[in-house]
């Protein structure tokens, strides 16, 4: 098990800065998700670190030593691609060994460790098949054991599941995870799924802008995001534009009439006062009920429409008009068939479930101002 | 028997024809080298004749030779372009068309002008000349047939995941670019053998015993050996083709990207 270091790692191609100033610690066996959206620069990083990659300033440390020169073929690292990269004219066992026979090994303890290896991926009997004769899923499974052969110090997992279908792929990620637990590997995964990166990792590194937006653990990085742009790229979020006023959000909820603007409690935040703001809150915290329900208690209410609904399976995605903006509710499946489209209801969240975030900081400069846009997707209605 | 179908049969057979024709024309007059019956005298004749052998020899050499130091120049140099310097492909592929727009006699007599002094002096010497020279002529088929070799593998990929596992740029060209090429290597090695076999301007002009004066000679002193000696060539070339063909198959050079 090896730790890994990045210092103030960045990458520019003439004019454009892929990575900007990364620094990362990752401990020995710990798994390590870089998530983010495409050109964000989490592969580049991936890349810097295999040595595929120069970085223009910056450093990296492998336990301790600086391996930033270090030529690809001398640094240790196993990677699985995206794209299939076992080679095609050797057979699946030939691939496991090819590191194998590289380092000298001789040939009973190769044909030992590629048996062992191809077990560990659930491969044992398909040893002597060439890559064009195995599916997409088991050419990823024999990378891996290519890559896991050479007892790599630190394994690089560059979005080896985006071209697989999306059973294979859980199956997949889920033993990654398994295998990962059961060495002790100390692994960088780079995807842009973030169901992917929240089920498997022990750290999340949410990247954006070649730069890290925010690392934490999955509950951290899903239930407390602390930037927009993190709040919008995990999961499903609704954003309430406002203004900070006596430790609460008011909300112009009506903007164009003379209706009275209304006010949501939220978290507490240290925020000057007036200032322009964001309320974060996730459809799965709003609970709906009838237009003349009592408000609970600490919680916020709004009245709005149903105007659509979306099945994603074991919820139902209601998109509410409140006066002049939309808010995404999940209601559960088995309840949802009470709401109906045109319905008039009570959206009713507590406040401890919602996140303020001043639209003038970095953190929130990415959040769209007002949300007035109704979620895209196929209406049941 | 439809429009369509009709005119797909007629332009079958219409180059059939054209192409069959000629062929057995010219076994048929091979055959006649004794007047009133088929015999195969004219090809006795040719493998009676020492200098067949040594002509043929020679260019086979020379072909081979060509082909190698083709391979070893070529293969690296295409590598290269498609790893690193993706933007230099249509000036290489312009290089690519030199060969075509230069005349052989204008390239013989800028090779024998700029390397008379140190290599047409000795036998060995104009040997090597004719090999660079044949370099030169096949670098467009070879070239082309590397490159297209090349796209259809992920070079980028099997390159990294090669270092990632401990391999140089030798292991990596030699292990797992070659081996992956086998069927383009093959392509462009017949194309080039064919040319060098067949080749006579530039072999004249360095006088190189080579099989193309020998078979120009021959049809300026022989009536009947020379078609003769162009079946030959012919079963010969499709002889080529058929190694080819044998060498390419089962290779793994197939879907290497992309979902499955």
């Amino acid at each position: 098990m090896s730790s890994l270091q990045l210092n103030n790692l960045s990458k520019t191609y003439a004019a454009f800065a892929a990575v900007k100033g990364v620094s990362l610690q990752v401990a020995a066996g710990e798994f390590i998700s870089l998530l983010g959206p495409s050109g964000c620069g989490k592969t580049t990083i991936l890349r810097m670190i295999a040595g595929f990659e120069k970085p223009t300033t910056g450093s990296i440390y492998l336990d301790g030593r600086e391996i930033t020169r270090v030529p690809a073929n001398r640094r240790g690292m196993g990677m699985v691609f995206q794209s299939y990269s076992l080679f095609p004219h050797m057979t699946a066992a030939q691939n496991v060994a090819f590191g194998l026979r590289l380092k000298g090994w001789p040939a009973g303890k190769q044909q030992q460790r590629v048996e062992e290896m191809l077990d560990l991926v659930g491969l044992a009997e398909m040893g002597d098949r060439f890559p064009h004769q195995l599916s997409g899923g088991q050419q990823q499974r024999v990378a891996l054991a290519r890559a896991l052969a050479i007892s790599p110090q630190v394994l690089l997992l560059d979005e080896p599941l985006s071209a697989l279908d999306a059973k294979v792929r859980l199956q997949l990620r889920n033993e990654i995870r398994r295998i990962q637990q059961q060495l002790g590997i100390t692994t960088l995964f780079v995807t842009h799924d973030q169901e992917e990166a929240l089920s498997i990792s022990d750290r999340v590194v949410v990247m954006s802008q070649g730069q890290i937006d925010q690392q934490g653990t999955p509950e951290e990085i899903y239930l407390a995001p602390r930037t927009a742009f993190t709040a919008s790229f995990i999961g499903a979020m609704n954003q309430v534009p406002g203004i900070w006023e006596q430790h609460k959000v008011r909300i112009a909820t009506h903007p164009n009439t003379s209706l009275p603007d209304e006010y949501l409690h939220t978290l507490p935040a240290d925020l000057p006062e007036g200032t322009a703001v964001v309320v974060l809150v996730r459809p799965e915290s709003i609970l709906l009920f009838p237009p003349d329900h009592a408000p609970l208690a600490g919680h916020n209410a709004l009245s709005g429409l149903i105007t659509s609904r979306i099945f994603l399976g074991s919820v139902v995605r209601l998109s509410v008009l409140v006066g002049e903006f939309y808010l995404n509710v999940d209601v559960p499946t088995t309840e949802a068939e009470q709401f109906s489209s045109g319905d008039l209801v009570q959206l009713s969240f507590p406040a401890e479930q919602c996140r303020v975030l001043a639209v003038d900081s970095p953190a929130a400069s990415n959040v769209p101002l007002p949300v007035a846009l109704p979620p895209t997707g196929v209406s049941e209605d | 028997m439809n429009t369509q179908r009709f005119w797909s049969w007629f332009w079958l057979i219409l180059g059939t024809i054209y192409f069959v024709v000629p062929l057995i024309a010219t076994i048929d007059f091979s055959l006649r080298a004794r007047k009133g019956t088929l015999s195969l005298d004219a090809y006795a004749n040719i493998f009676d004749d020492p200098k067949f052998f040594e002509s043929f020899t020679f260019s086979a050499v020379t072909a081979v030779a060509a082909i190698a130091l083709s391979w070893l120049l070529i293969v690296p140099t295409a590598y290269w372009v498609h790893l690193k310097l993706p933007r230099f492909r249509p000036v290489m592929e312009l290089l690519t068309l030199l060969p075509f727009v230069i005349p052989a006699v204008v390239l013989v007599f800028g090779l024998i002008r700029t390397y008379s002094m140190t290599l047409l002096n000795t036998r060995t010497g104009g040997w090597v000349l004719l090999t660079a020279a044949y370099i030169v002529l096949s670098f467009p088929y070879m070239y082309r047939a590397i490159d297209t070799g090349m796209r259809a593998i992920n070079i980028r990929t099997l390159t990294e995941a090669a270092q990632s596992l401990g391999a140089d740029w030798q292991t990596v060209i030699f292990r797992v670019i070659f081996p992956n090429l086998r069927v383009a290597l093959l392509n462009g090695a017949f194309i080039t053998f064919a040319i060098v076999m067949g080749e006579f301007t530039i072999a004249a002009l360095l006088a190189q015993p080579a099989f193309g004066p020998y078979m120009n000679l021959l049809s300026s002193s022989k009536v009947y050996e020379p078609s003769a000696l162009a079946v030959i060539s012919f079963a010969l070339t499709w002889g080529a083709i058929g190694i080819v063909q044998l060498l390419g198959q089962g290779t793994g050079q197939k879907q290497v990207g992309g979902p499955r």
